[in-house]
């Protein structure tokens, strides 16, 4: 386009625009008329309740059941959300509640007794960035309190605890993630697809935990876990649970995983504790510094304990088949069977009842009452 | 955005001037507005005048769909949302009779105080098809007053969400809390008990609570709660990640879990805890009937008062309790165990093939009972007979019991 016309254009443009009655293509912004068809008024735009920071950062108390969203970060000096109305949706909208004051206080977001129905989405909580001291709780609910449910969250730092729900009001935590934490991680009723990280105490504790990746000075507590990874250091359990299934417990100086049913499990401890703990193990793997590989209470099978000292237990059990056990250089034993072992192979040497179809390598001792269709190794 | 230092002394600053006099907050009262703000009722959409252009959006595009603010029934397909809290006196809640439907709940909650309870908070009319809910609670005041069979009593809502018909297809909820119904908390599919119509129908994460009937009925459950449900706790073609306690409720039946597939669950009933033809990492407790039972079960543990803790086809390293009845009844059993207290018939483990297993009973029949072959496997009845049956293979007694069996090798005492 020629520069002279493209001038020329600029020039009507700017007179048009300073001409008094120009029509502006938004319109009145005073509605003209009530709301008709094909309007839509900025409260049906938005139809949540907005929270936004309150003068010296006060907290905020719903006493109302409604949906309420959060219209920019929101610093506390305690307390920061009470919710003590039935029904009621807290969504982040992406935001942080933030405390900030000169010592740790106060709860980010506090569902108080006897209320129920409350979802909590969508946000972060946090540390002050300025002060750099903590809220006491992330999200704690009294008690008596259920159906609760907290999804999309991340807590960053609490001089308590993370998360903290009832365990036993259909509760529900779900894609959050938590770390520094001084007390526990997350404790709910159903605890799926989170990562807790730096927690002093237990990590999760729950009812049914899935997908979860848990690390720090505190392990996963539970009844059911499923594909669950949890690492820990000092002296506690990676994995307490009733039933274990495709889980992974890594402890330094305690267990690895303690349950009562353990399914394509790997433990592992490098302390003195035994890695995999358990009534009946399945499929799964122990391997232990210097205590035993796997202990069970009951049957172990298809499974393979190792212990890398010098006095432990590859694979401790009643009756053990389909297995493989090992003990480190020197000493100990591979497997240690109540009663009886069955077509399985002991490097450390086999001790029961009754040994099976075992095969045992040299130098490795063959310690049983009755021996049938074994091979040991010249 | 301003920075944490300069935030703090605003905070502050706010602060002594708050103190100084009385302060005029912007974002107005938090309670929730009145129906005035909101009840416009449906809107459609724009036809186009043509009139915005270029990066203009009109207020129809920042928000195209269609705003729901009372009882209302949706008769056209397209995308709706709540704007508030919707309460009703009696009658239904949303009746939906359009296909193609989307109700974003928006965090409302959709209430009734009718009494006697009556109505349904979402109803999926059997003209409607491929419907979405998700994000809302539905309220009544129905709570559960105790006793064994439960009883369920208060106002509101018979049912929370319901789709009693056939054709109703592809149906999905997610994110609802359901409180207080005296029927069904949600219901995607007709007919009864584990008989499906097949509405293709997923409810994921939902929390239902104080239901006289059934707590969630649907082709796929994921991670969902149900407590004090008179009815069926979850029934579903496969469910996962599921936690469940029924109360049982007058003349129906409350089974915990009844699912094909079912993995990681766990479920209470005063009847049968779990029903799955496979299940995987479960827990049921049931008094009347079994803790759990199914064709195929891994790494499950059951329990029971007068039923077997687990009854199976197929156990692989599971666990049973007993009082009255087997702890673990199987047919092949392999790395199990199963306890039993009392009870003349009572086996602490039963099976017709059995590897690696533990039975024990306290003071009722027998520790260990196979019909067919029993391998490196040990029974304990203290005084009696710690192991029974036909073939025994390299098997061990704990405590003072005896074996009987027909034949026995490799070892067996």
């Amino acid at each position: 386009m020629h520069s002279t016309m493209k001038f020329t254009r600029c020039l009507a443009i700017m007179i048009a625009a300073t001409a008094p009655q120009v029509v502006l293509s938004q319109g009145e912004l005073n509605p003209t008329n009530a709301p008709s068809a094909g309007m839509r008024t900025l409260h049906q735009l938005e139809p949540r309740t907005p929270l936004s920071q309150q003068t010296g950062a006060a907290s905020i108390t719903i006493s109302q059941s409604g949906s309420y969203y959060l219209t920019e970060d929101l610093i506390f000096m305690n307390n920061g959300i009470v919710i003590s109305a039935d029904n009621v949706t807290v969504d982040l909208n992406g935001f942080t509640i933030e405390l900030e004051n000169f010592a740790n206080t106060g709860t980010a977001i506090d569902i108080q007794t006897g209320v129920n129905n409350v979802t909590v989405r969508n946000g972060h909580i946090s540390k002050g960035s300025f002060l750099g001291f903590s809220f006491v709780n992330g999200i704690r609910a009294d008690s008596d309190a259920t159906s609760i449910r907290v999804t999309n969250v991340s807590v960053l730092s609490c001089a308590n605890n993370g998360i903290d729900l009832p365990k036993d009001g259909a509760t529900f935590v779900r894609n959050c993630e938590v770390s520094t934490c001084l007390g526990t991680g997350i404790t709910a009723e159903l605890v799926g697809s989170c990562t807790v990280a730096n927690v002093l105490g237990r990590a999760i504790d729950a009812t049914i935990v899935r997908d979860c990746k848990t690390s720090g000075f505190g392990g996963i507590r539970t009844v059911l876990a499923a594909h669950c990874e949890s690492e820990v250091t000092g002296g506690a359990t990676a994995h307490e649970s009733e039933l274990a299934y495709e889980c992974r417990g890594v402890a330094t100086n305690g267990s690895g995983i303690v349950t009562k049913l353990a399914s394509n499990c790997v433990a592992e401890s490098t302390g003195s504790n035994p890695a995999l703990t358990a009534e009946l193990v399945y499929a799964s793997s122990g391997s232990a510094a210097n205590s035993i590989g796997i202990d069970a209470e009951y049957g172990v099978h298809e499974s393979r304990g190792t212990c890398n000292g010098s006095s432990g237990i590859g694979i401790k059990g009643q009756n053990v088949t389909h297995c493989t056990a090992s003990n480190g250089p020197a000493g100990g034993t591979g497997i240690d069977a109540d009663k009886a072992v069955g077509f399985s192979r002991g490097d450390g040497g086999i001790t029961a009842e009754i040994a099976v179809g075992c095969t045992q390598p040299s130098g490795s001792s063959l310690t049983v009452t009755q021996s049938f269709l074994n091979f040991v190794a010249p | 955005m301003i920075d944490s230092s300069s935030r703090i002394r605003q905070s502050v600053a706010s602060f002594l001037f708050l103190a100084a006099a009385g302060a005029v907050l912007a974002q107005g009262p938090l309670l929730p507005p009145t129906s005035a703000n909101g009840t416009i009722g449906t809107v459609p959409p724009i036809s186009g005048s043509g009139i915005p252009q270029g990066s203009m959006k009109t207020l129809h595009q920042i928000e195209p769909r269609t705003p729901v603010s009372a009882a209302m029934t949706i008769s056209d397909p397209g995308s709706y949302y709540l704007v508030q809290n919707i309460a009703v006196a009696s009658g239904n809640g949303i009746v939906i009779t359009a296909p193609n439907v989307t109700l974003d709940m928006r965090g409302f909650t959709v209430s009734s105080t009718a009494s006697p309870a009556a109505g349904t908070a979402v109803l999926i009319e059997s003209t409607a098809e491929q419907v979405t809910i998700f994000n809302g609670n539905i309220r009544g005041n129905v709570s559960f007053s105790g006793g064994s069979p439960g009883s369920y009593s208060g106002s509101g809502f018979l049912h929370g969400i319901r789709a009693p018909s056939l054709n109703s297809e592809n149906l999905r909820l997610e994110d609802v809390s359901i409180d207080g119904c005296l029927g069904d908390g949600i219901n995607l599919e007709p007919g009864s008990g584990s008989g499906f119509g097949g509405n293709n129908s997923i409810v994921t994460t939902c929390l239902v609570r104080n239901v006289a009937g059934d707590g969630i009925r649907a082709e796929i459950v994921e991670e969902c709660v149900v407590r004090r449900c008179g009815g069926n706790g979850v029934t579903a073609l496969k469910a996962s990640h599921c936690a469940v306690v029924t109360t049982g409720s007058s003349g129906v039946t409350s089974e915990g879990i009844n699912a094909s597939v079912l993995q990681s669950s766990i479920a209470e009933s005063p009847q049968r805890g779990i029903a799955a033809e496979q299940a995987v990492n479960c827990r049921g407790a049931g008094v009347s009937q079994e803790g759990i039972v199914g064709k195929k079960l891994t790494n499950c543990d059951g329990s029971s008062s007068q039923g077997a803790g687990v009854s199976a086809d197929i156990a692989v390293n599971c666990r049973g309790f007993s009082f009255f009845g087997t702890g673990l009844s199987a047919q092949t059993a392999t790395n199990c165990m199963g306890e039993n207290q009392s009870g003349i018939n009572g086996r602490g483990l039963s099976a017709s093939c059995a590897v690696n297993c533990y039975g024990e009973s306290l003071s009722g029949a027998f520790g260990l009972t196979v019909a067919g072959t029993v391998s490196f496997s040990t029974g304990k009845r203290n005084g009696g007979v710690a192991i029974e049956g036909g073939n025994a293979i390299g098997c061990t007694v704990e405590g003072t019991g005896s074996v009987s069996v027909l034949t026995k090798s490799l070892g067996t005492p």
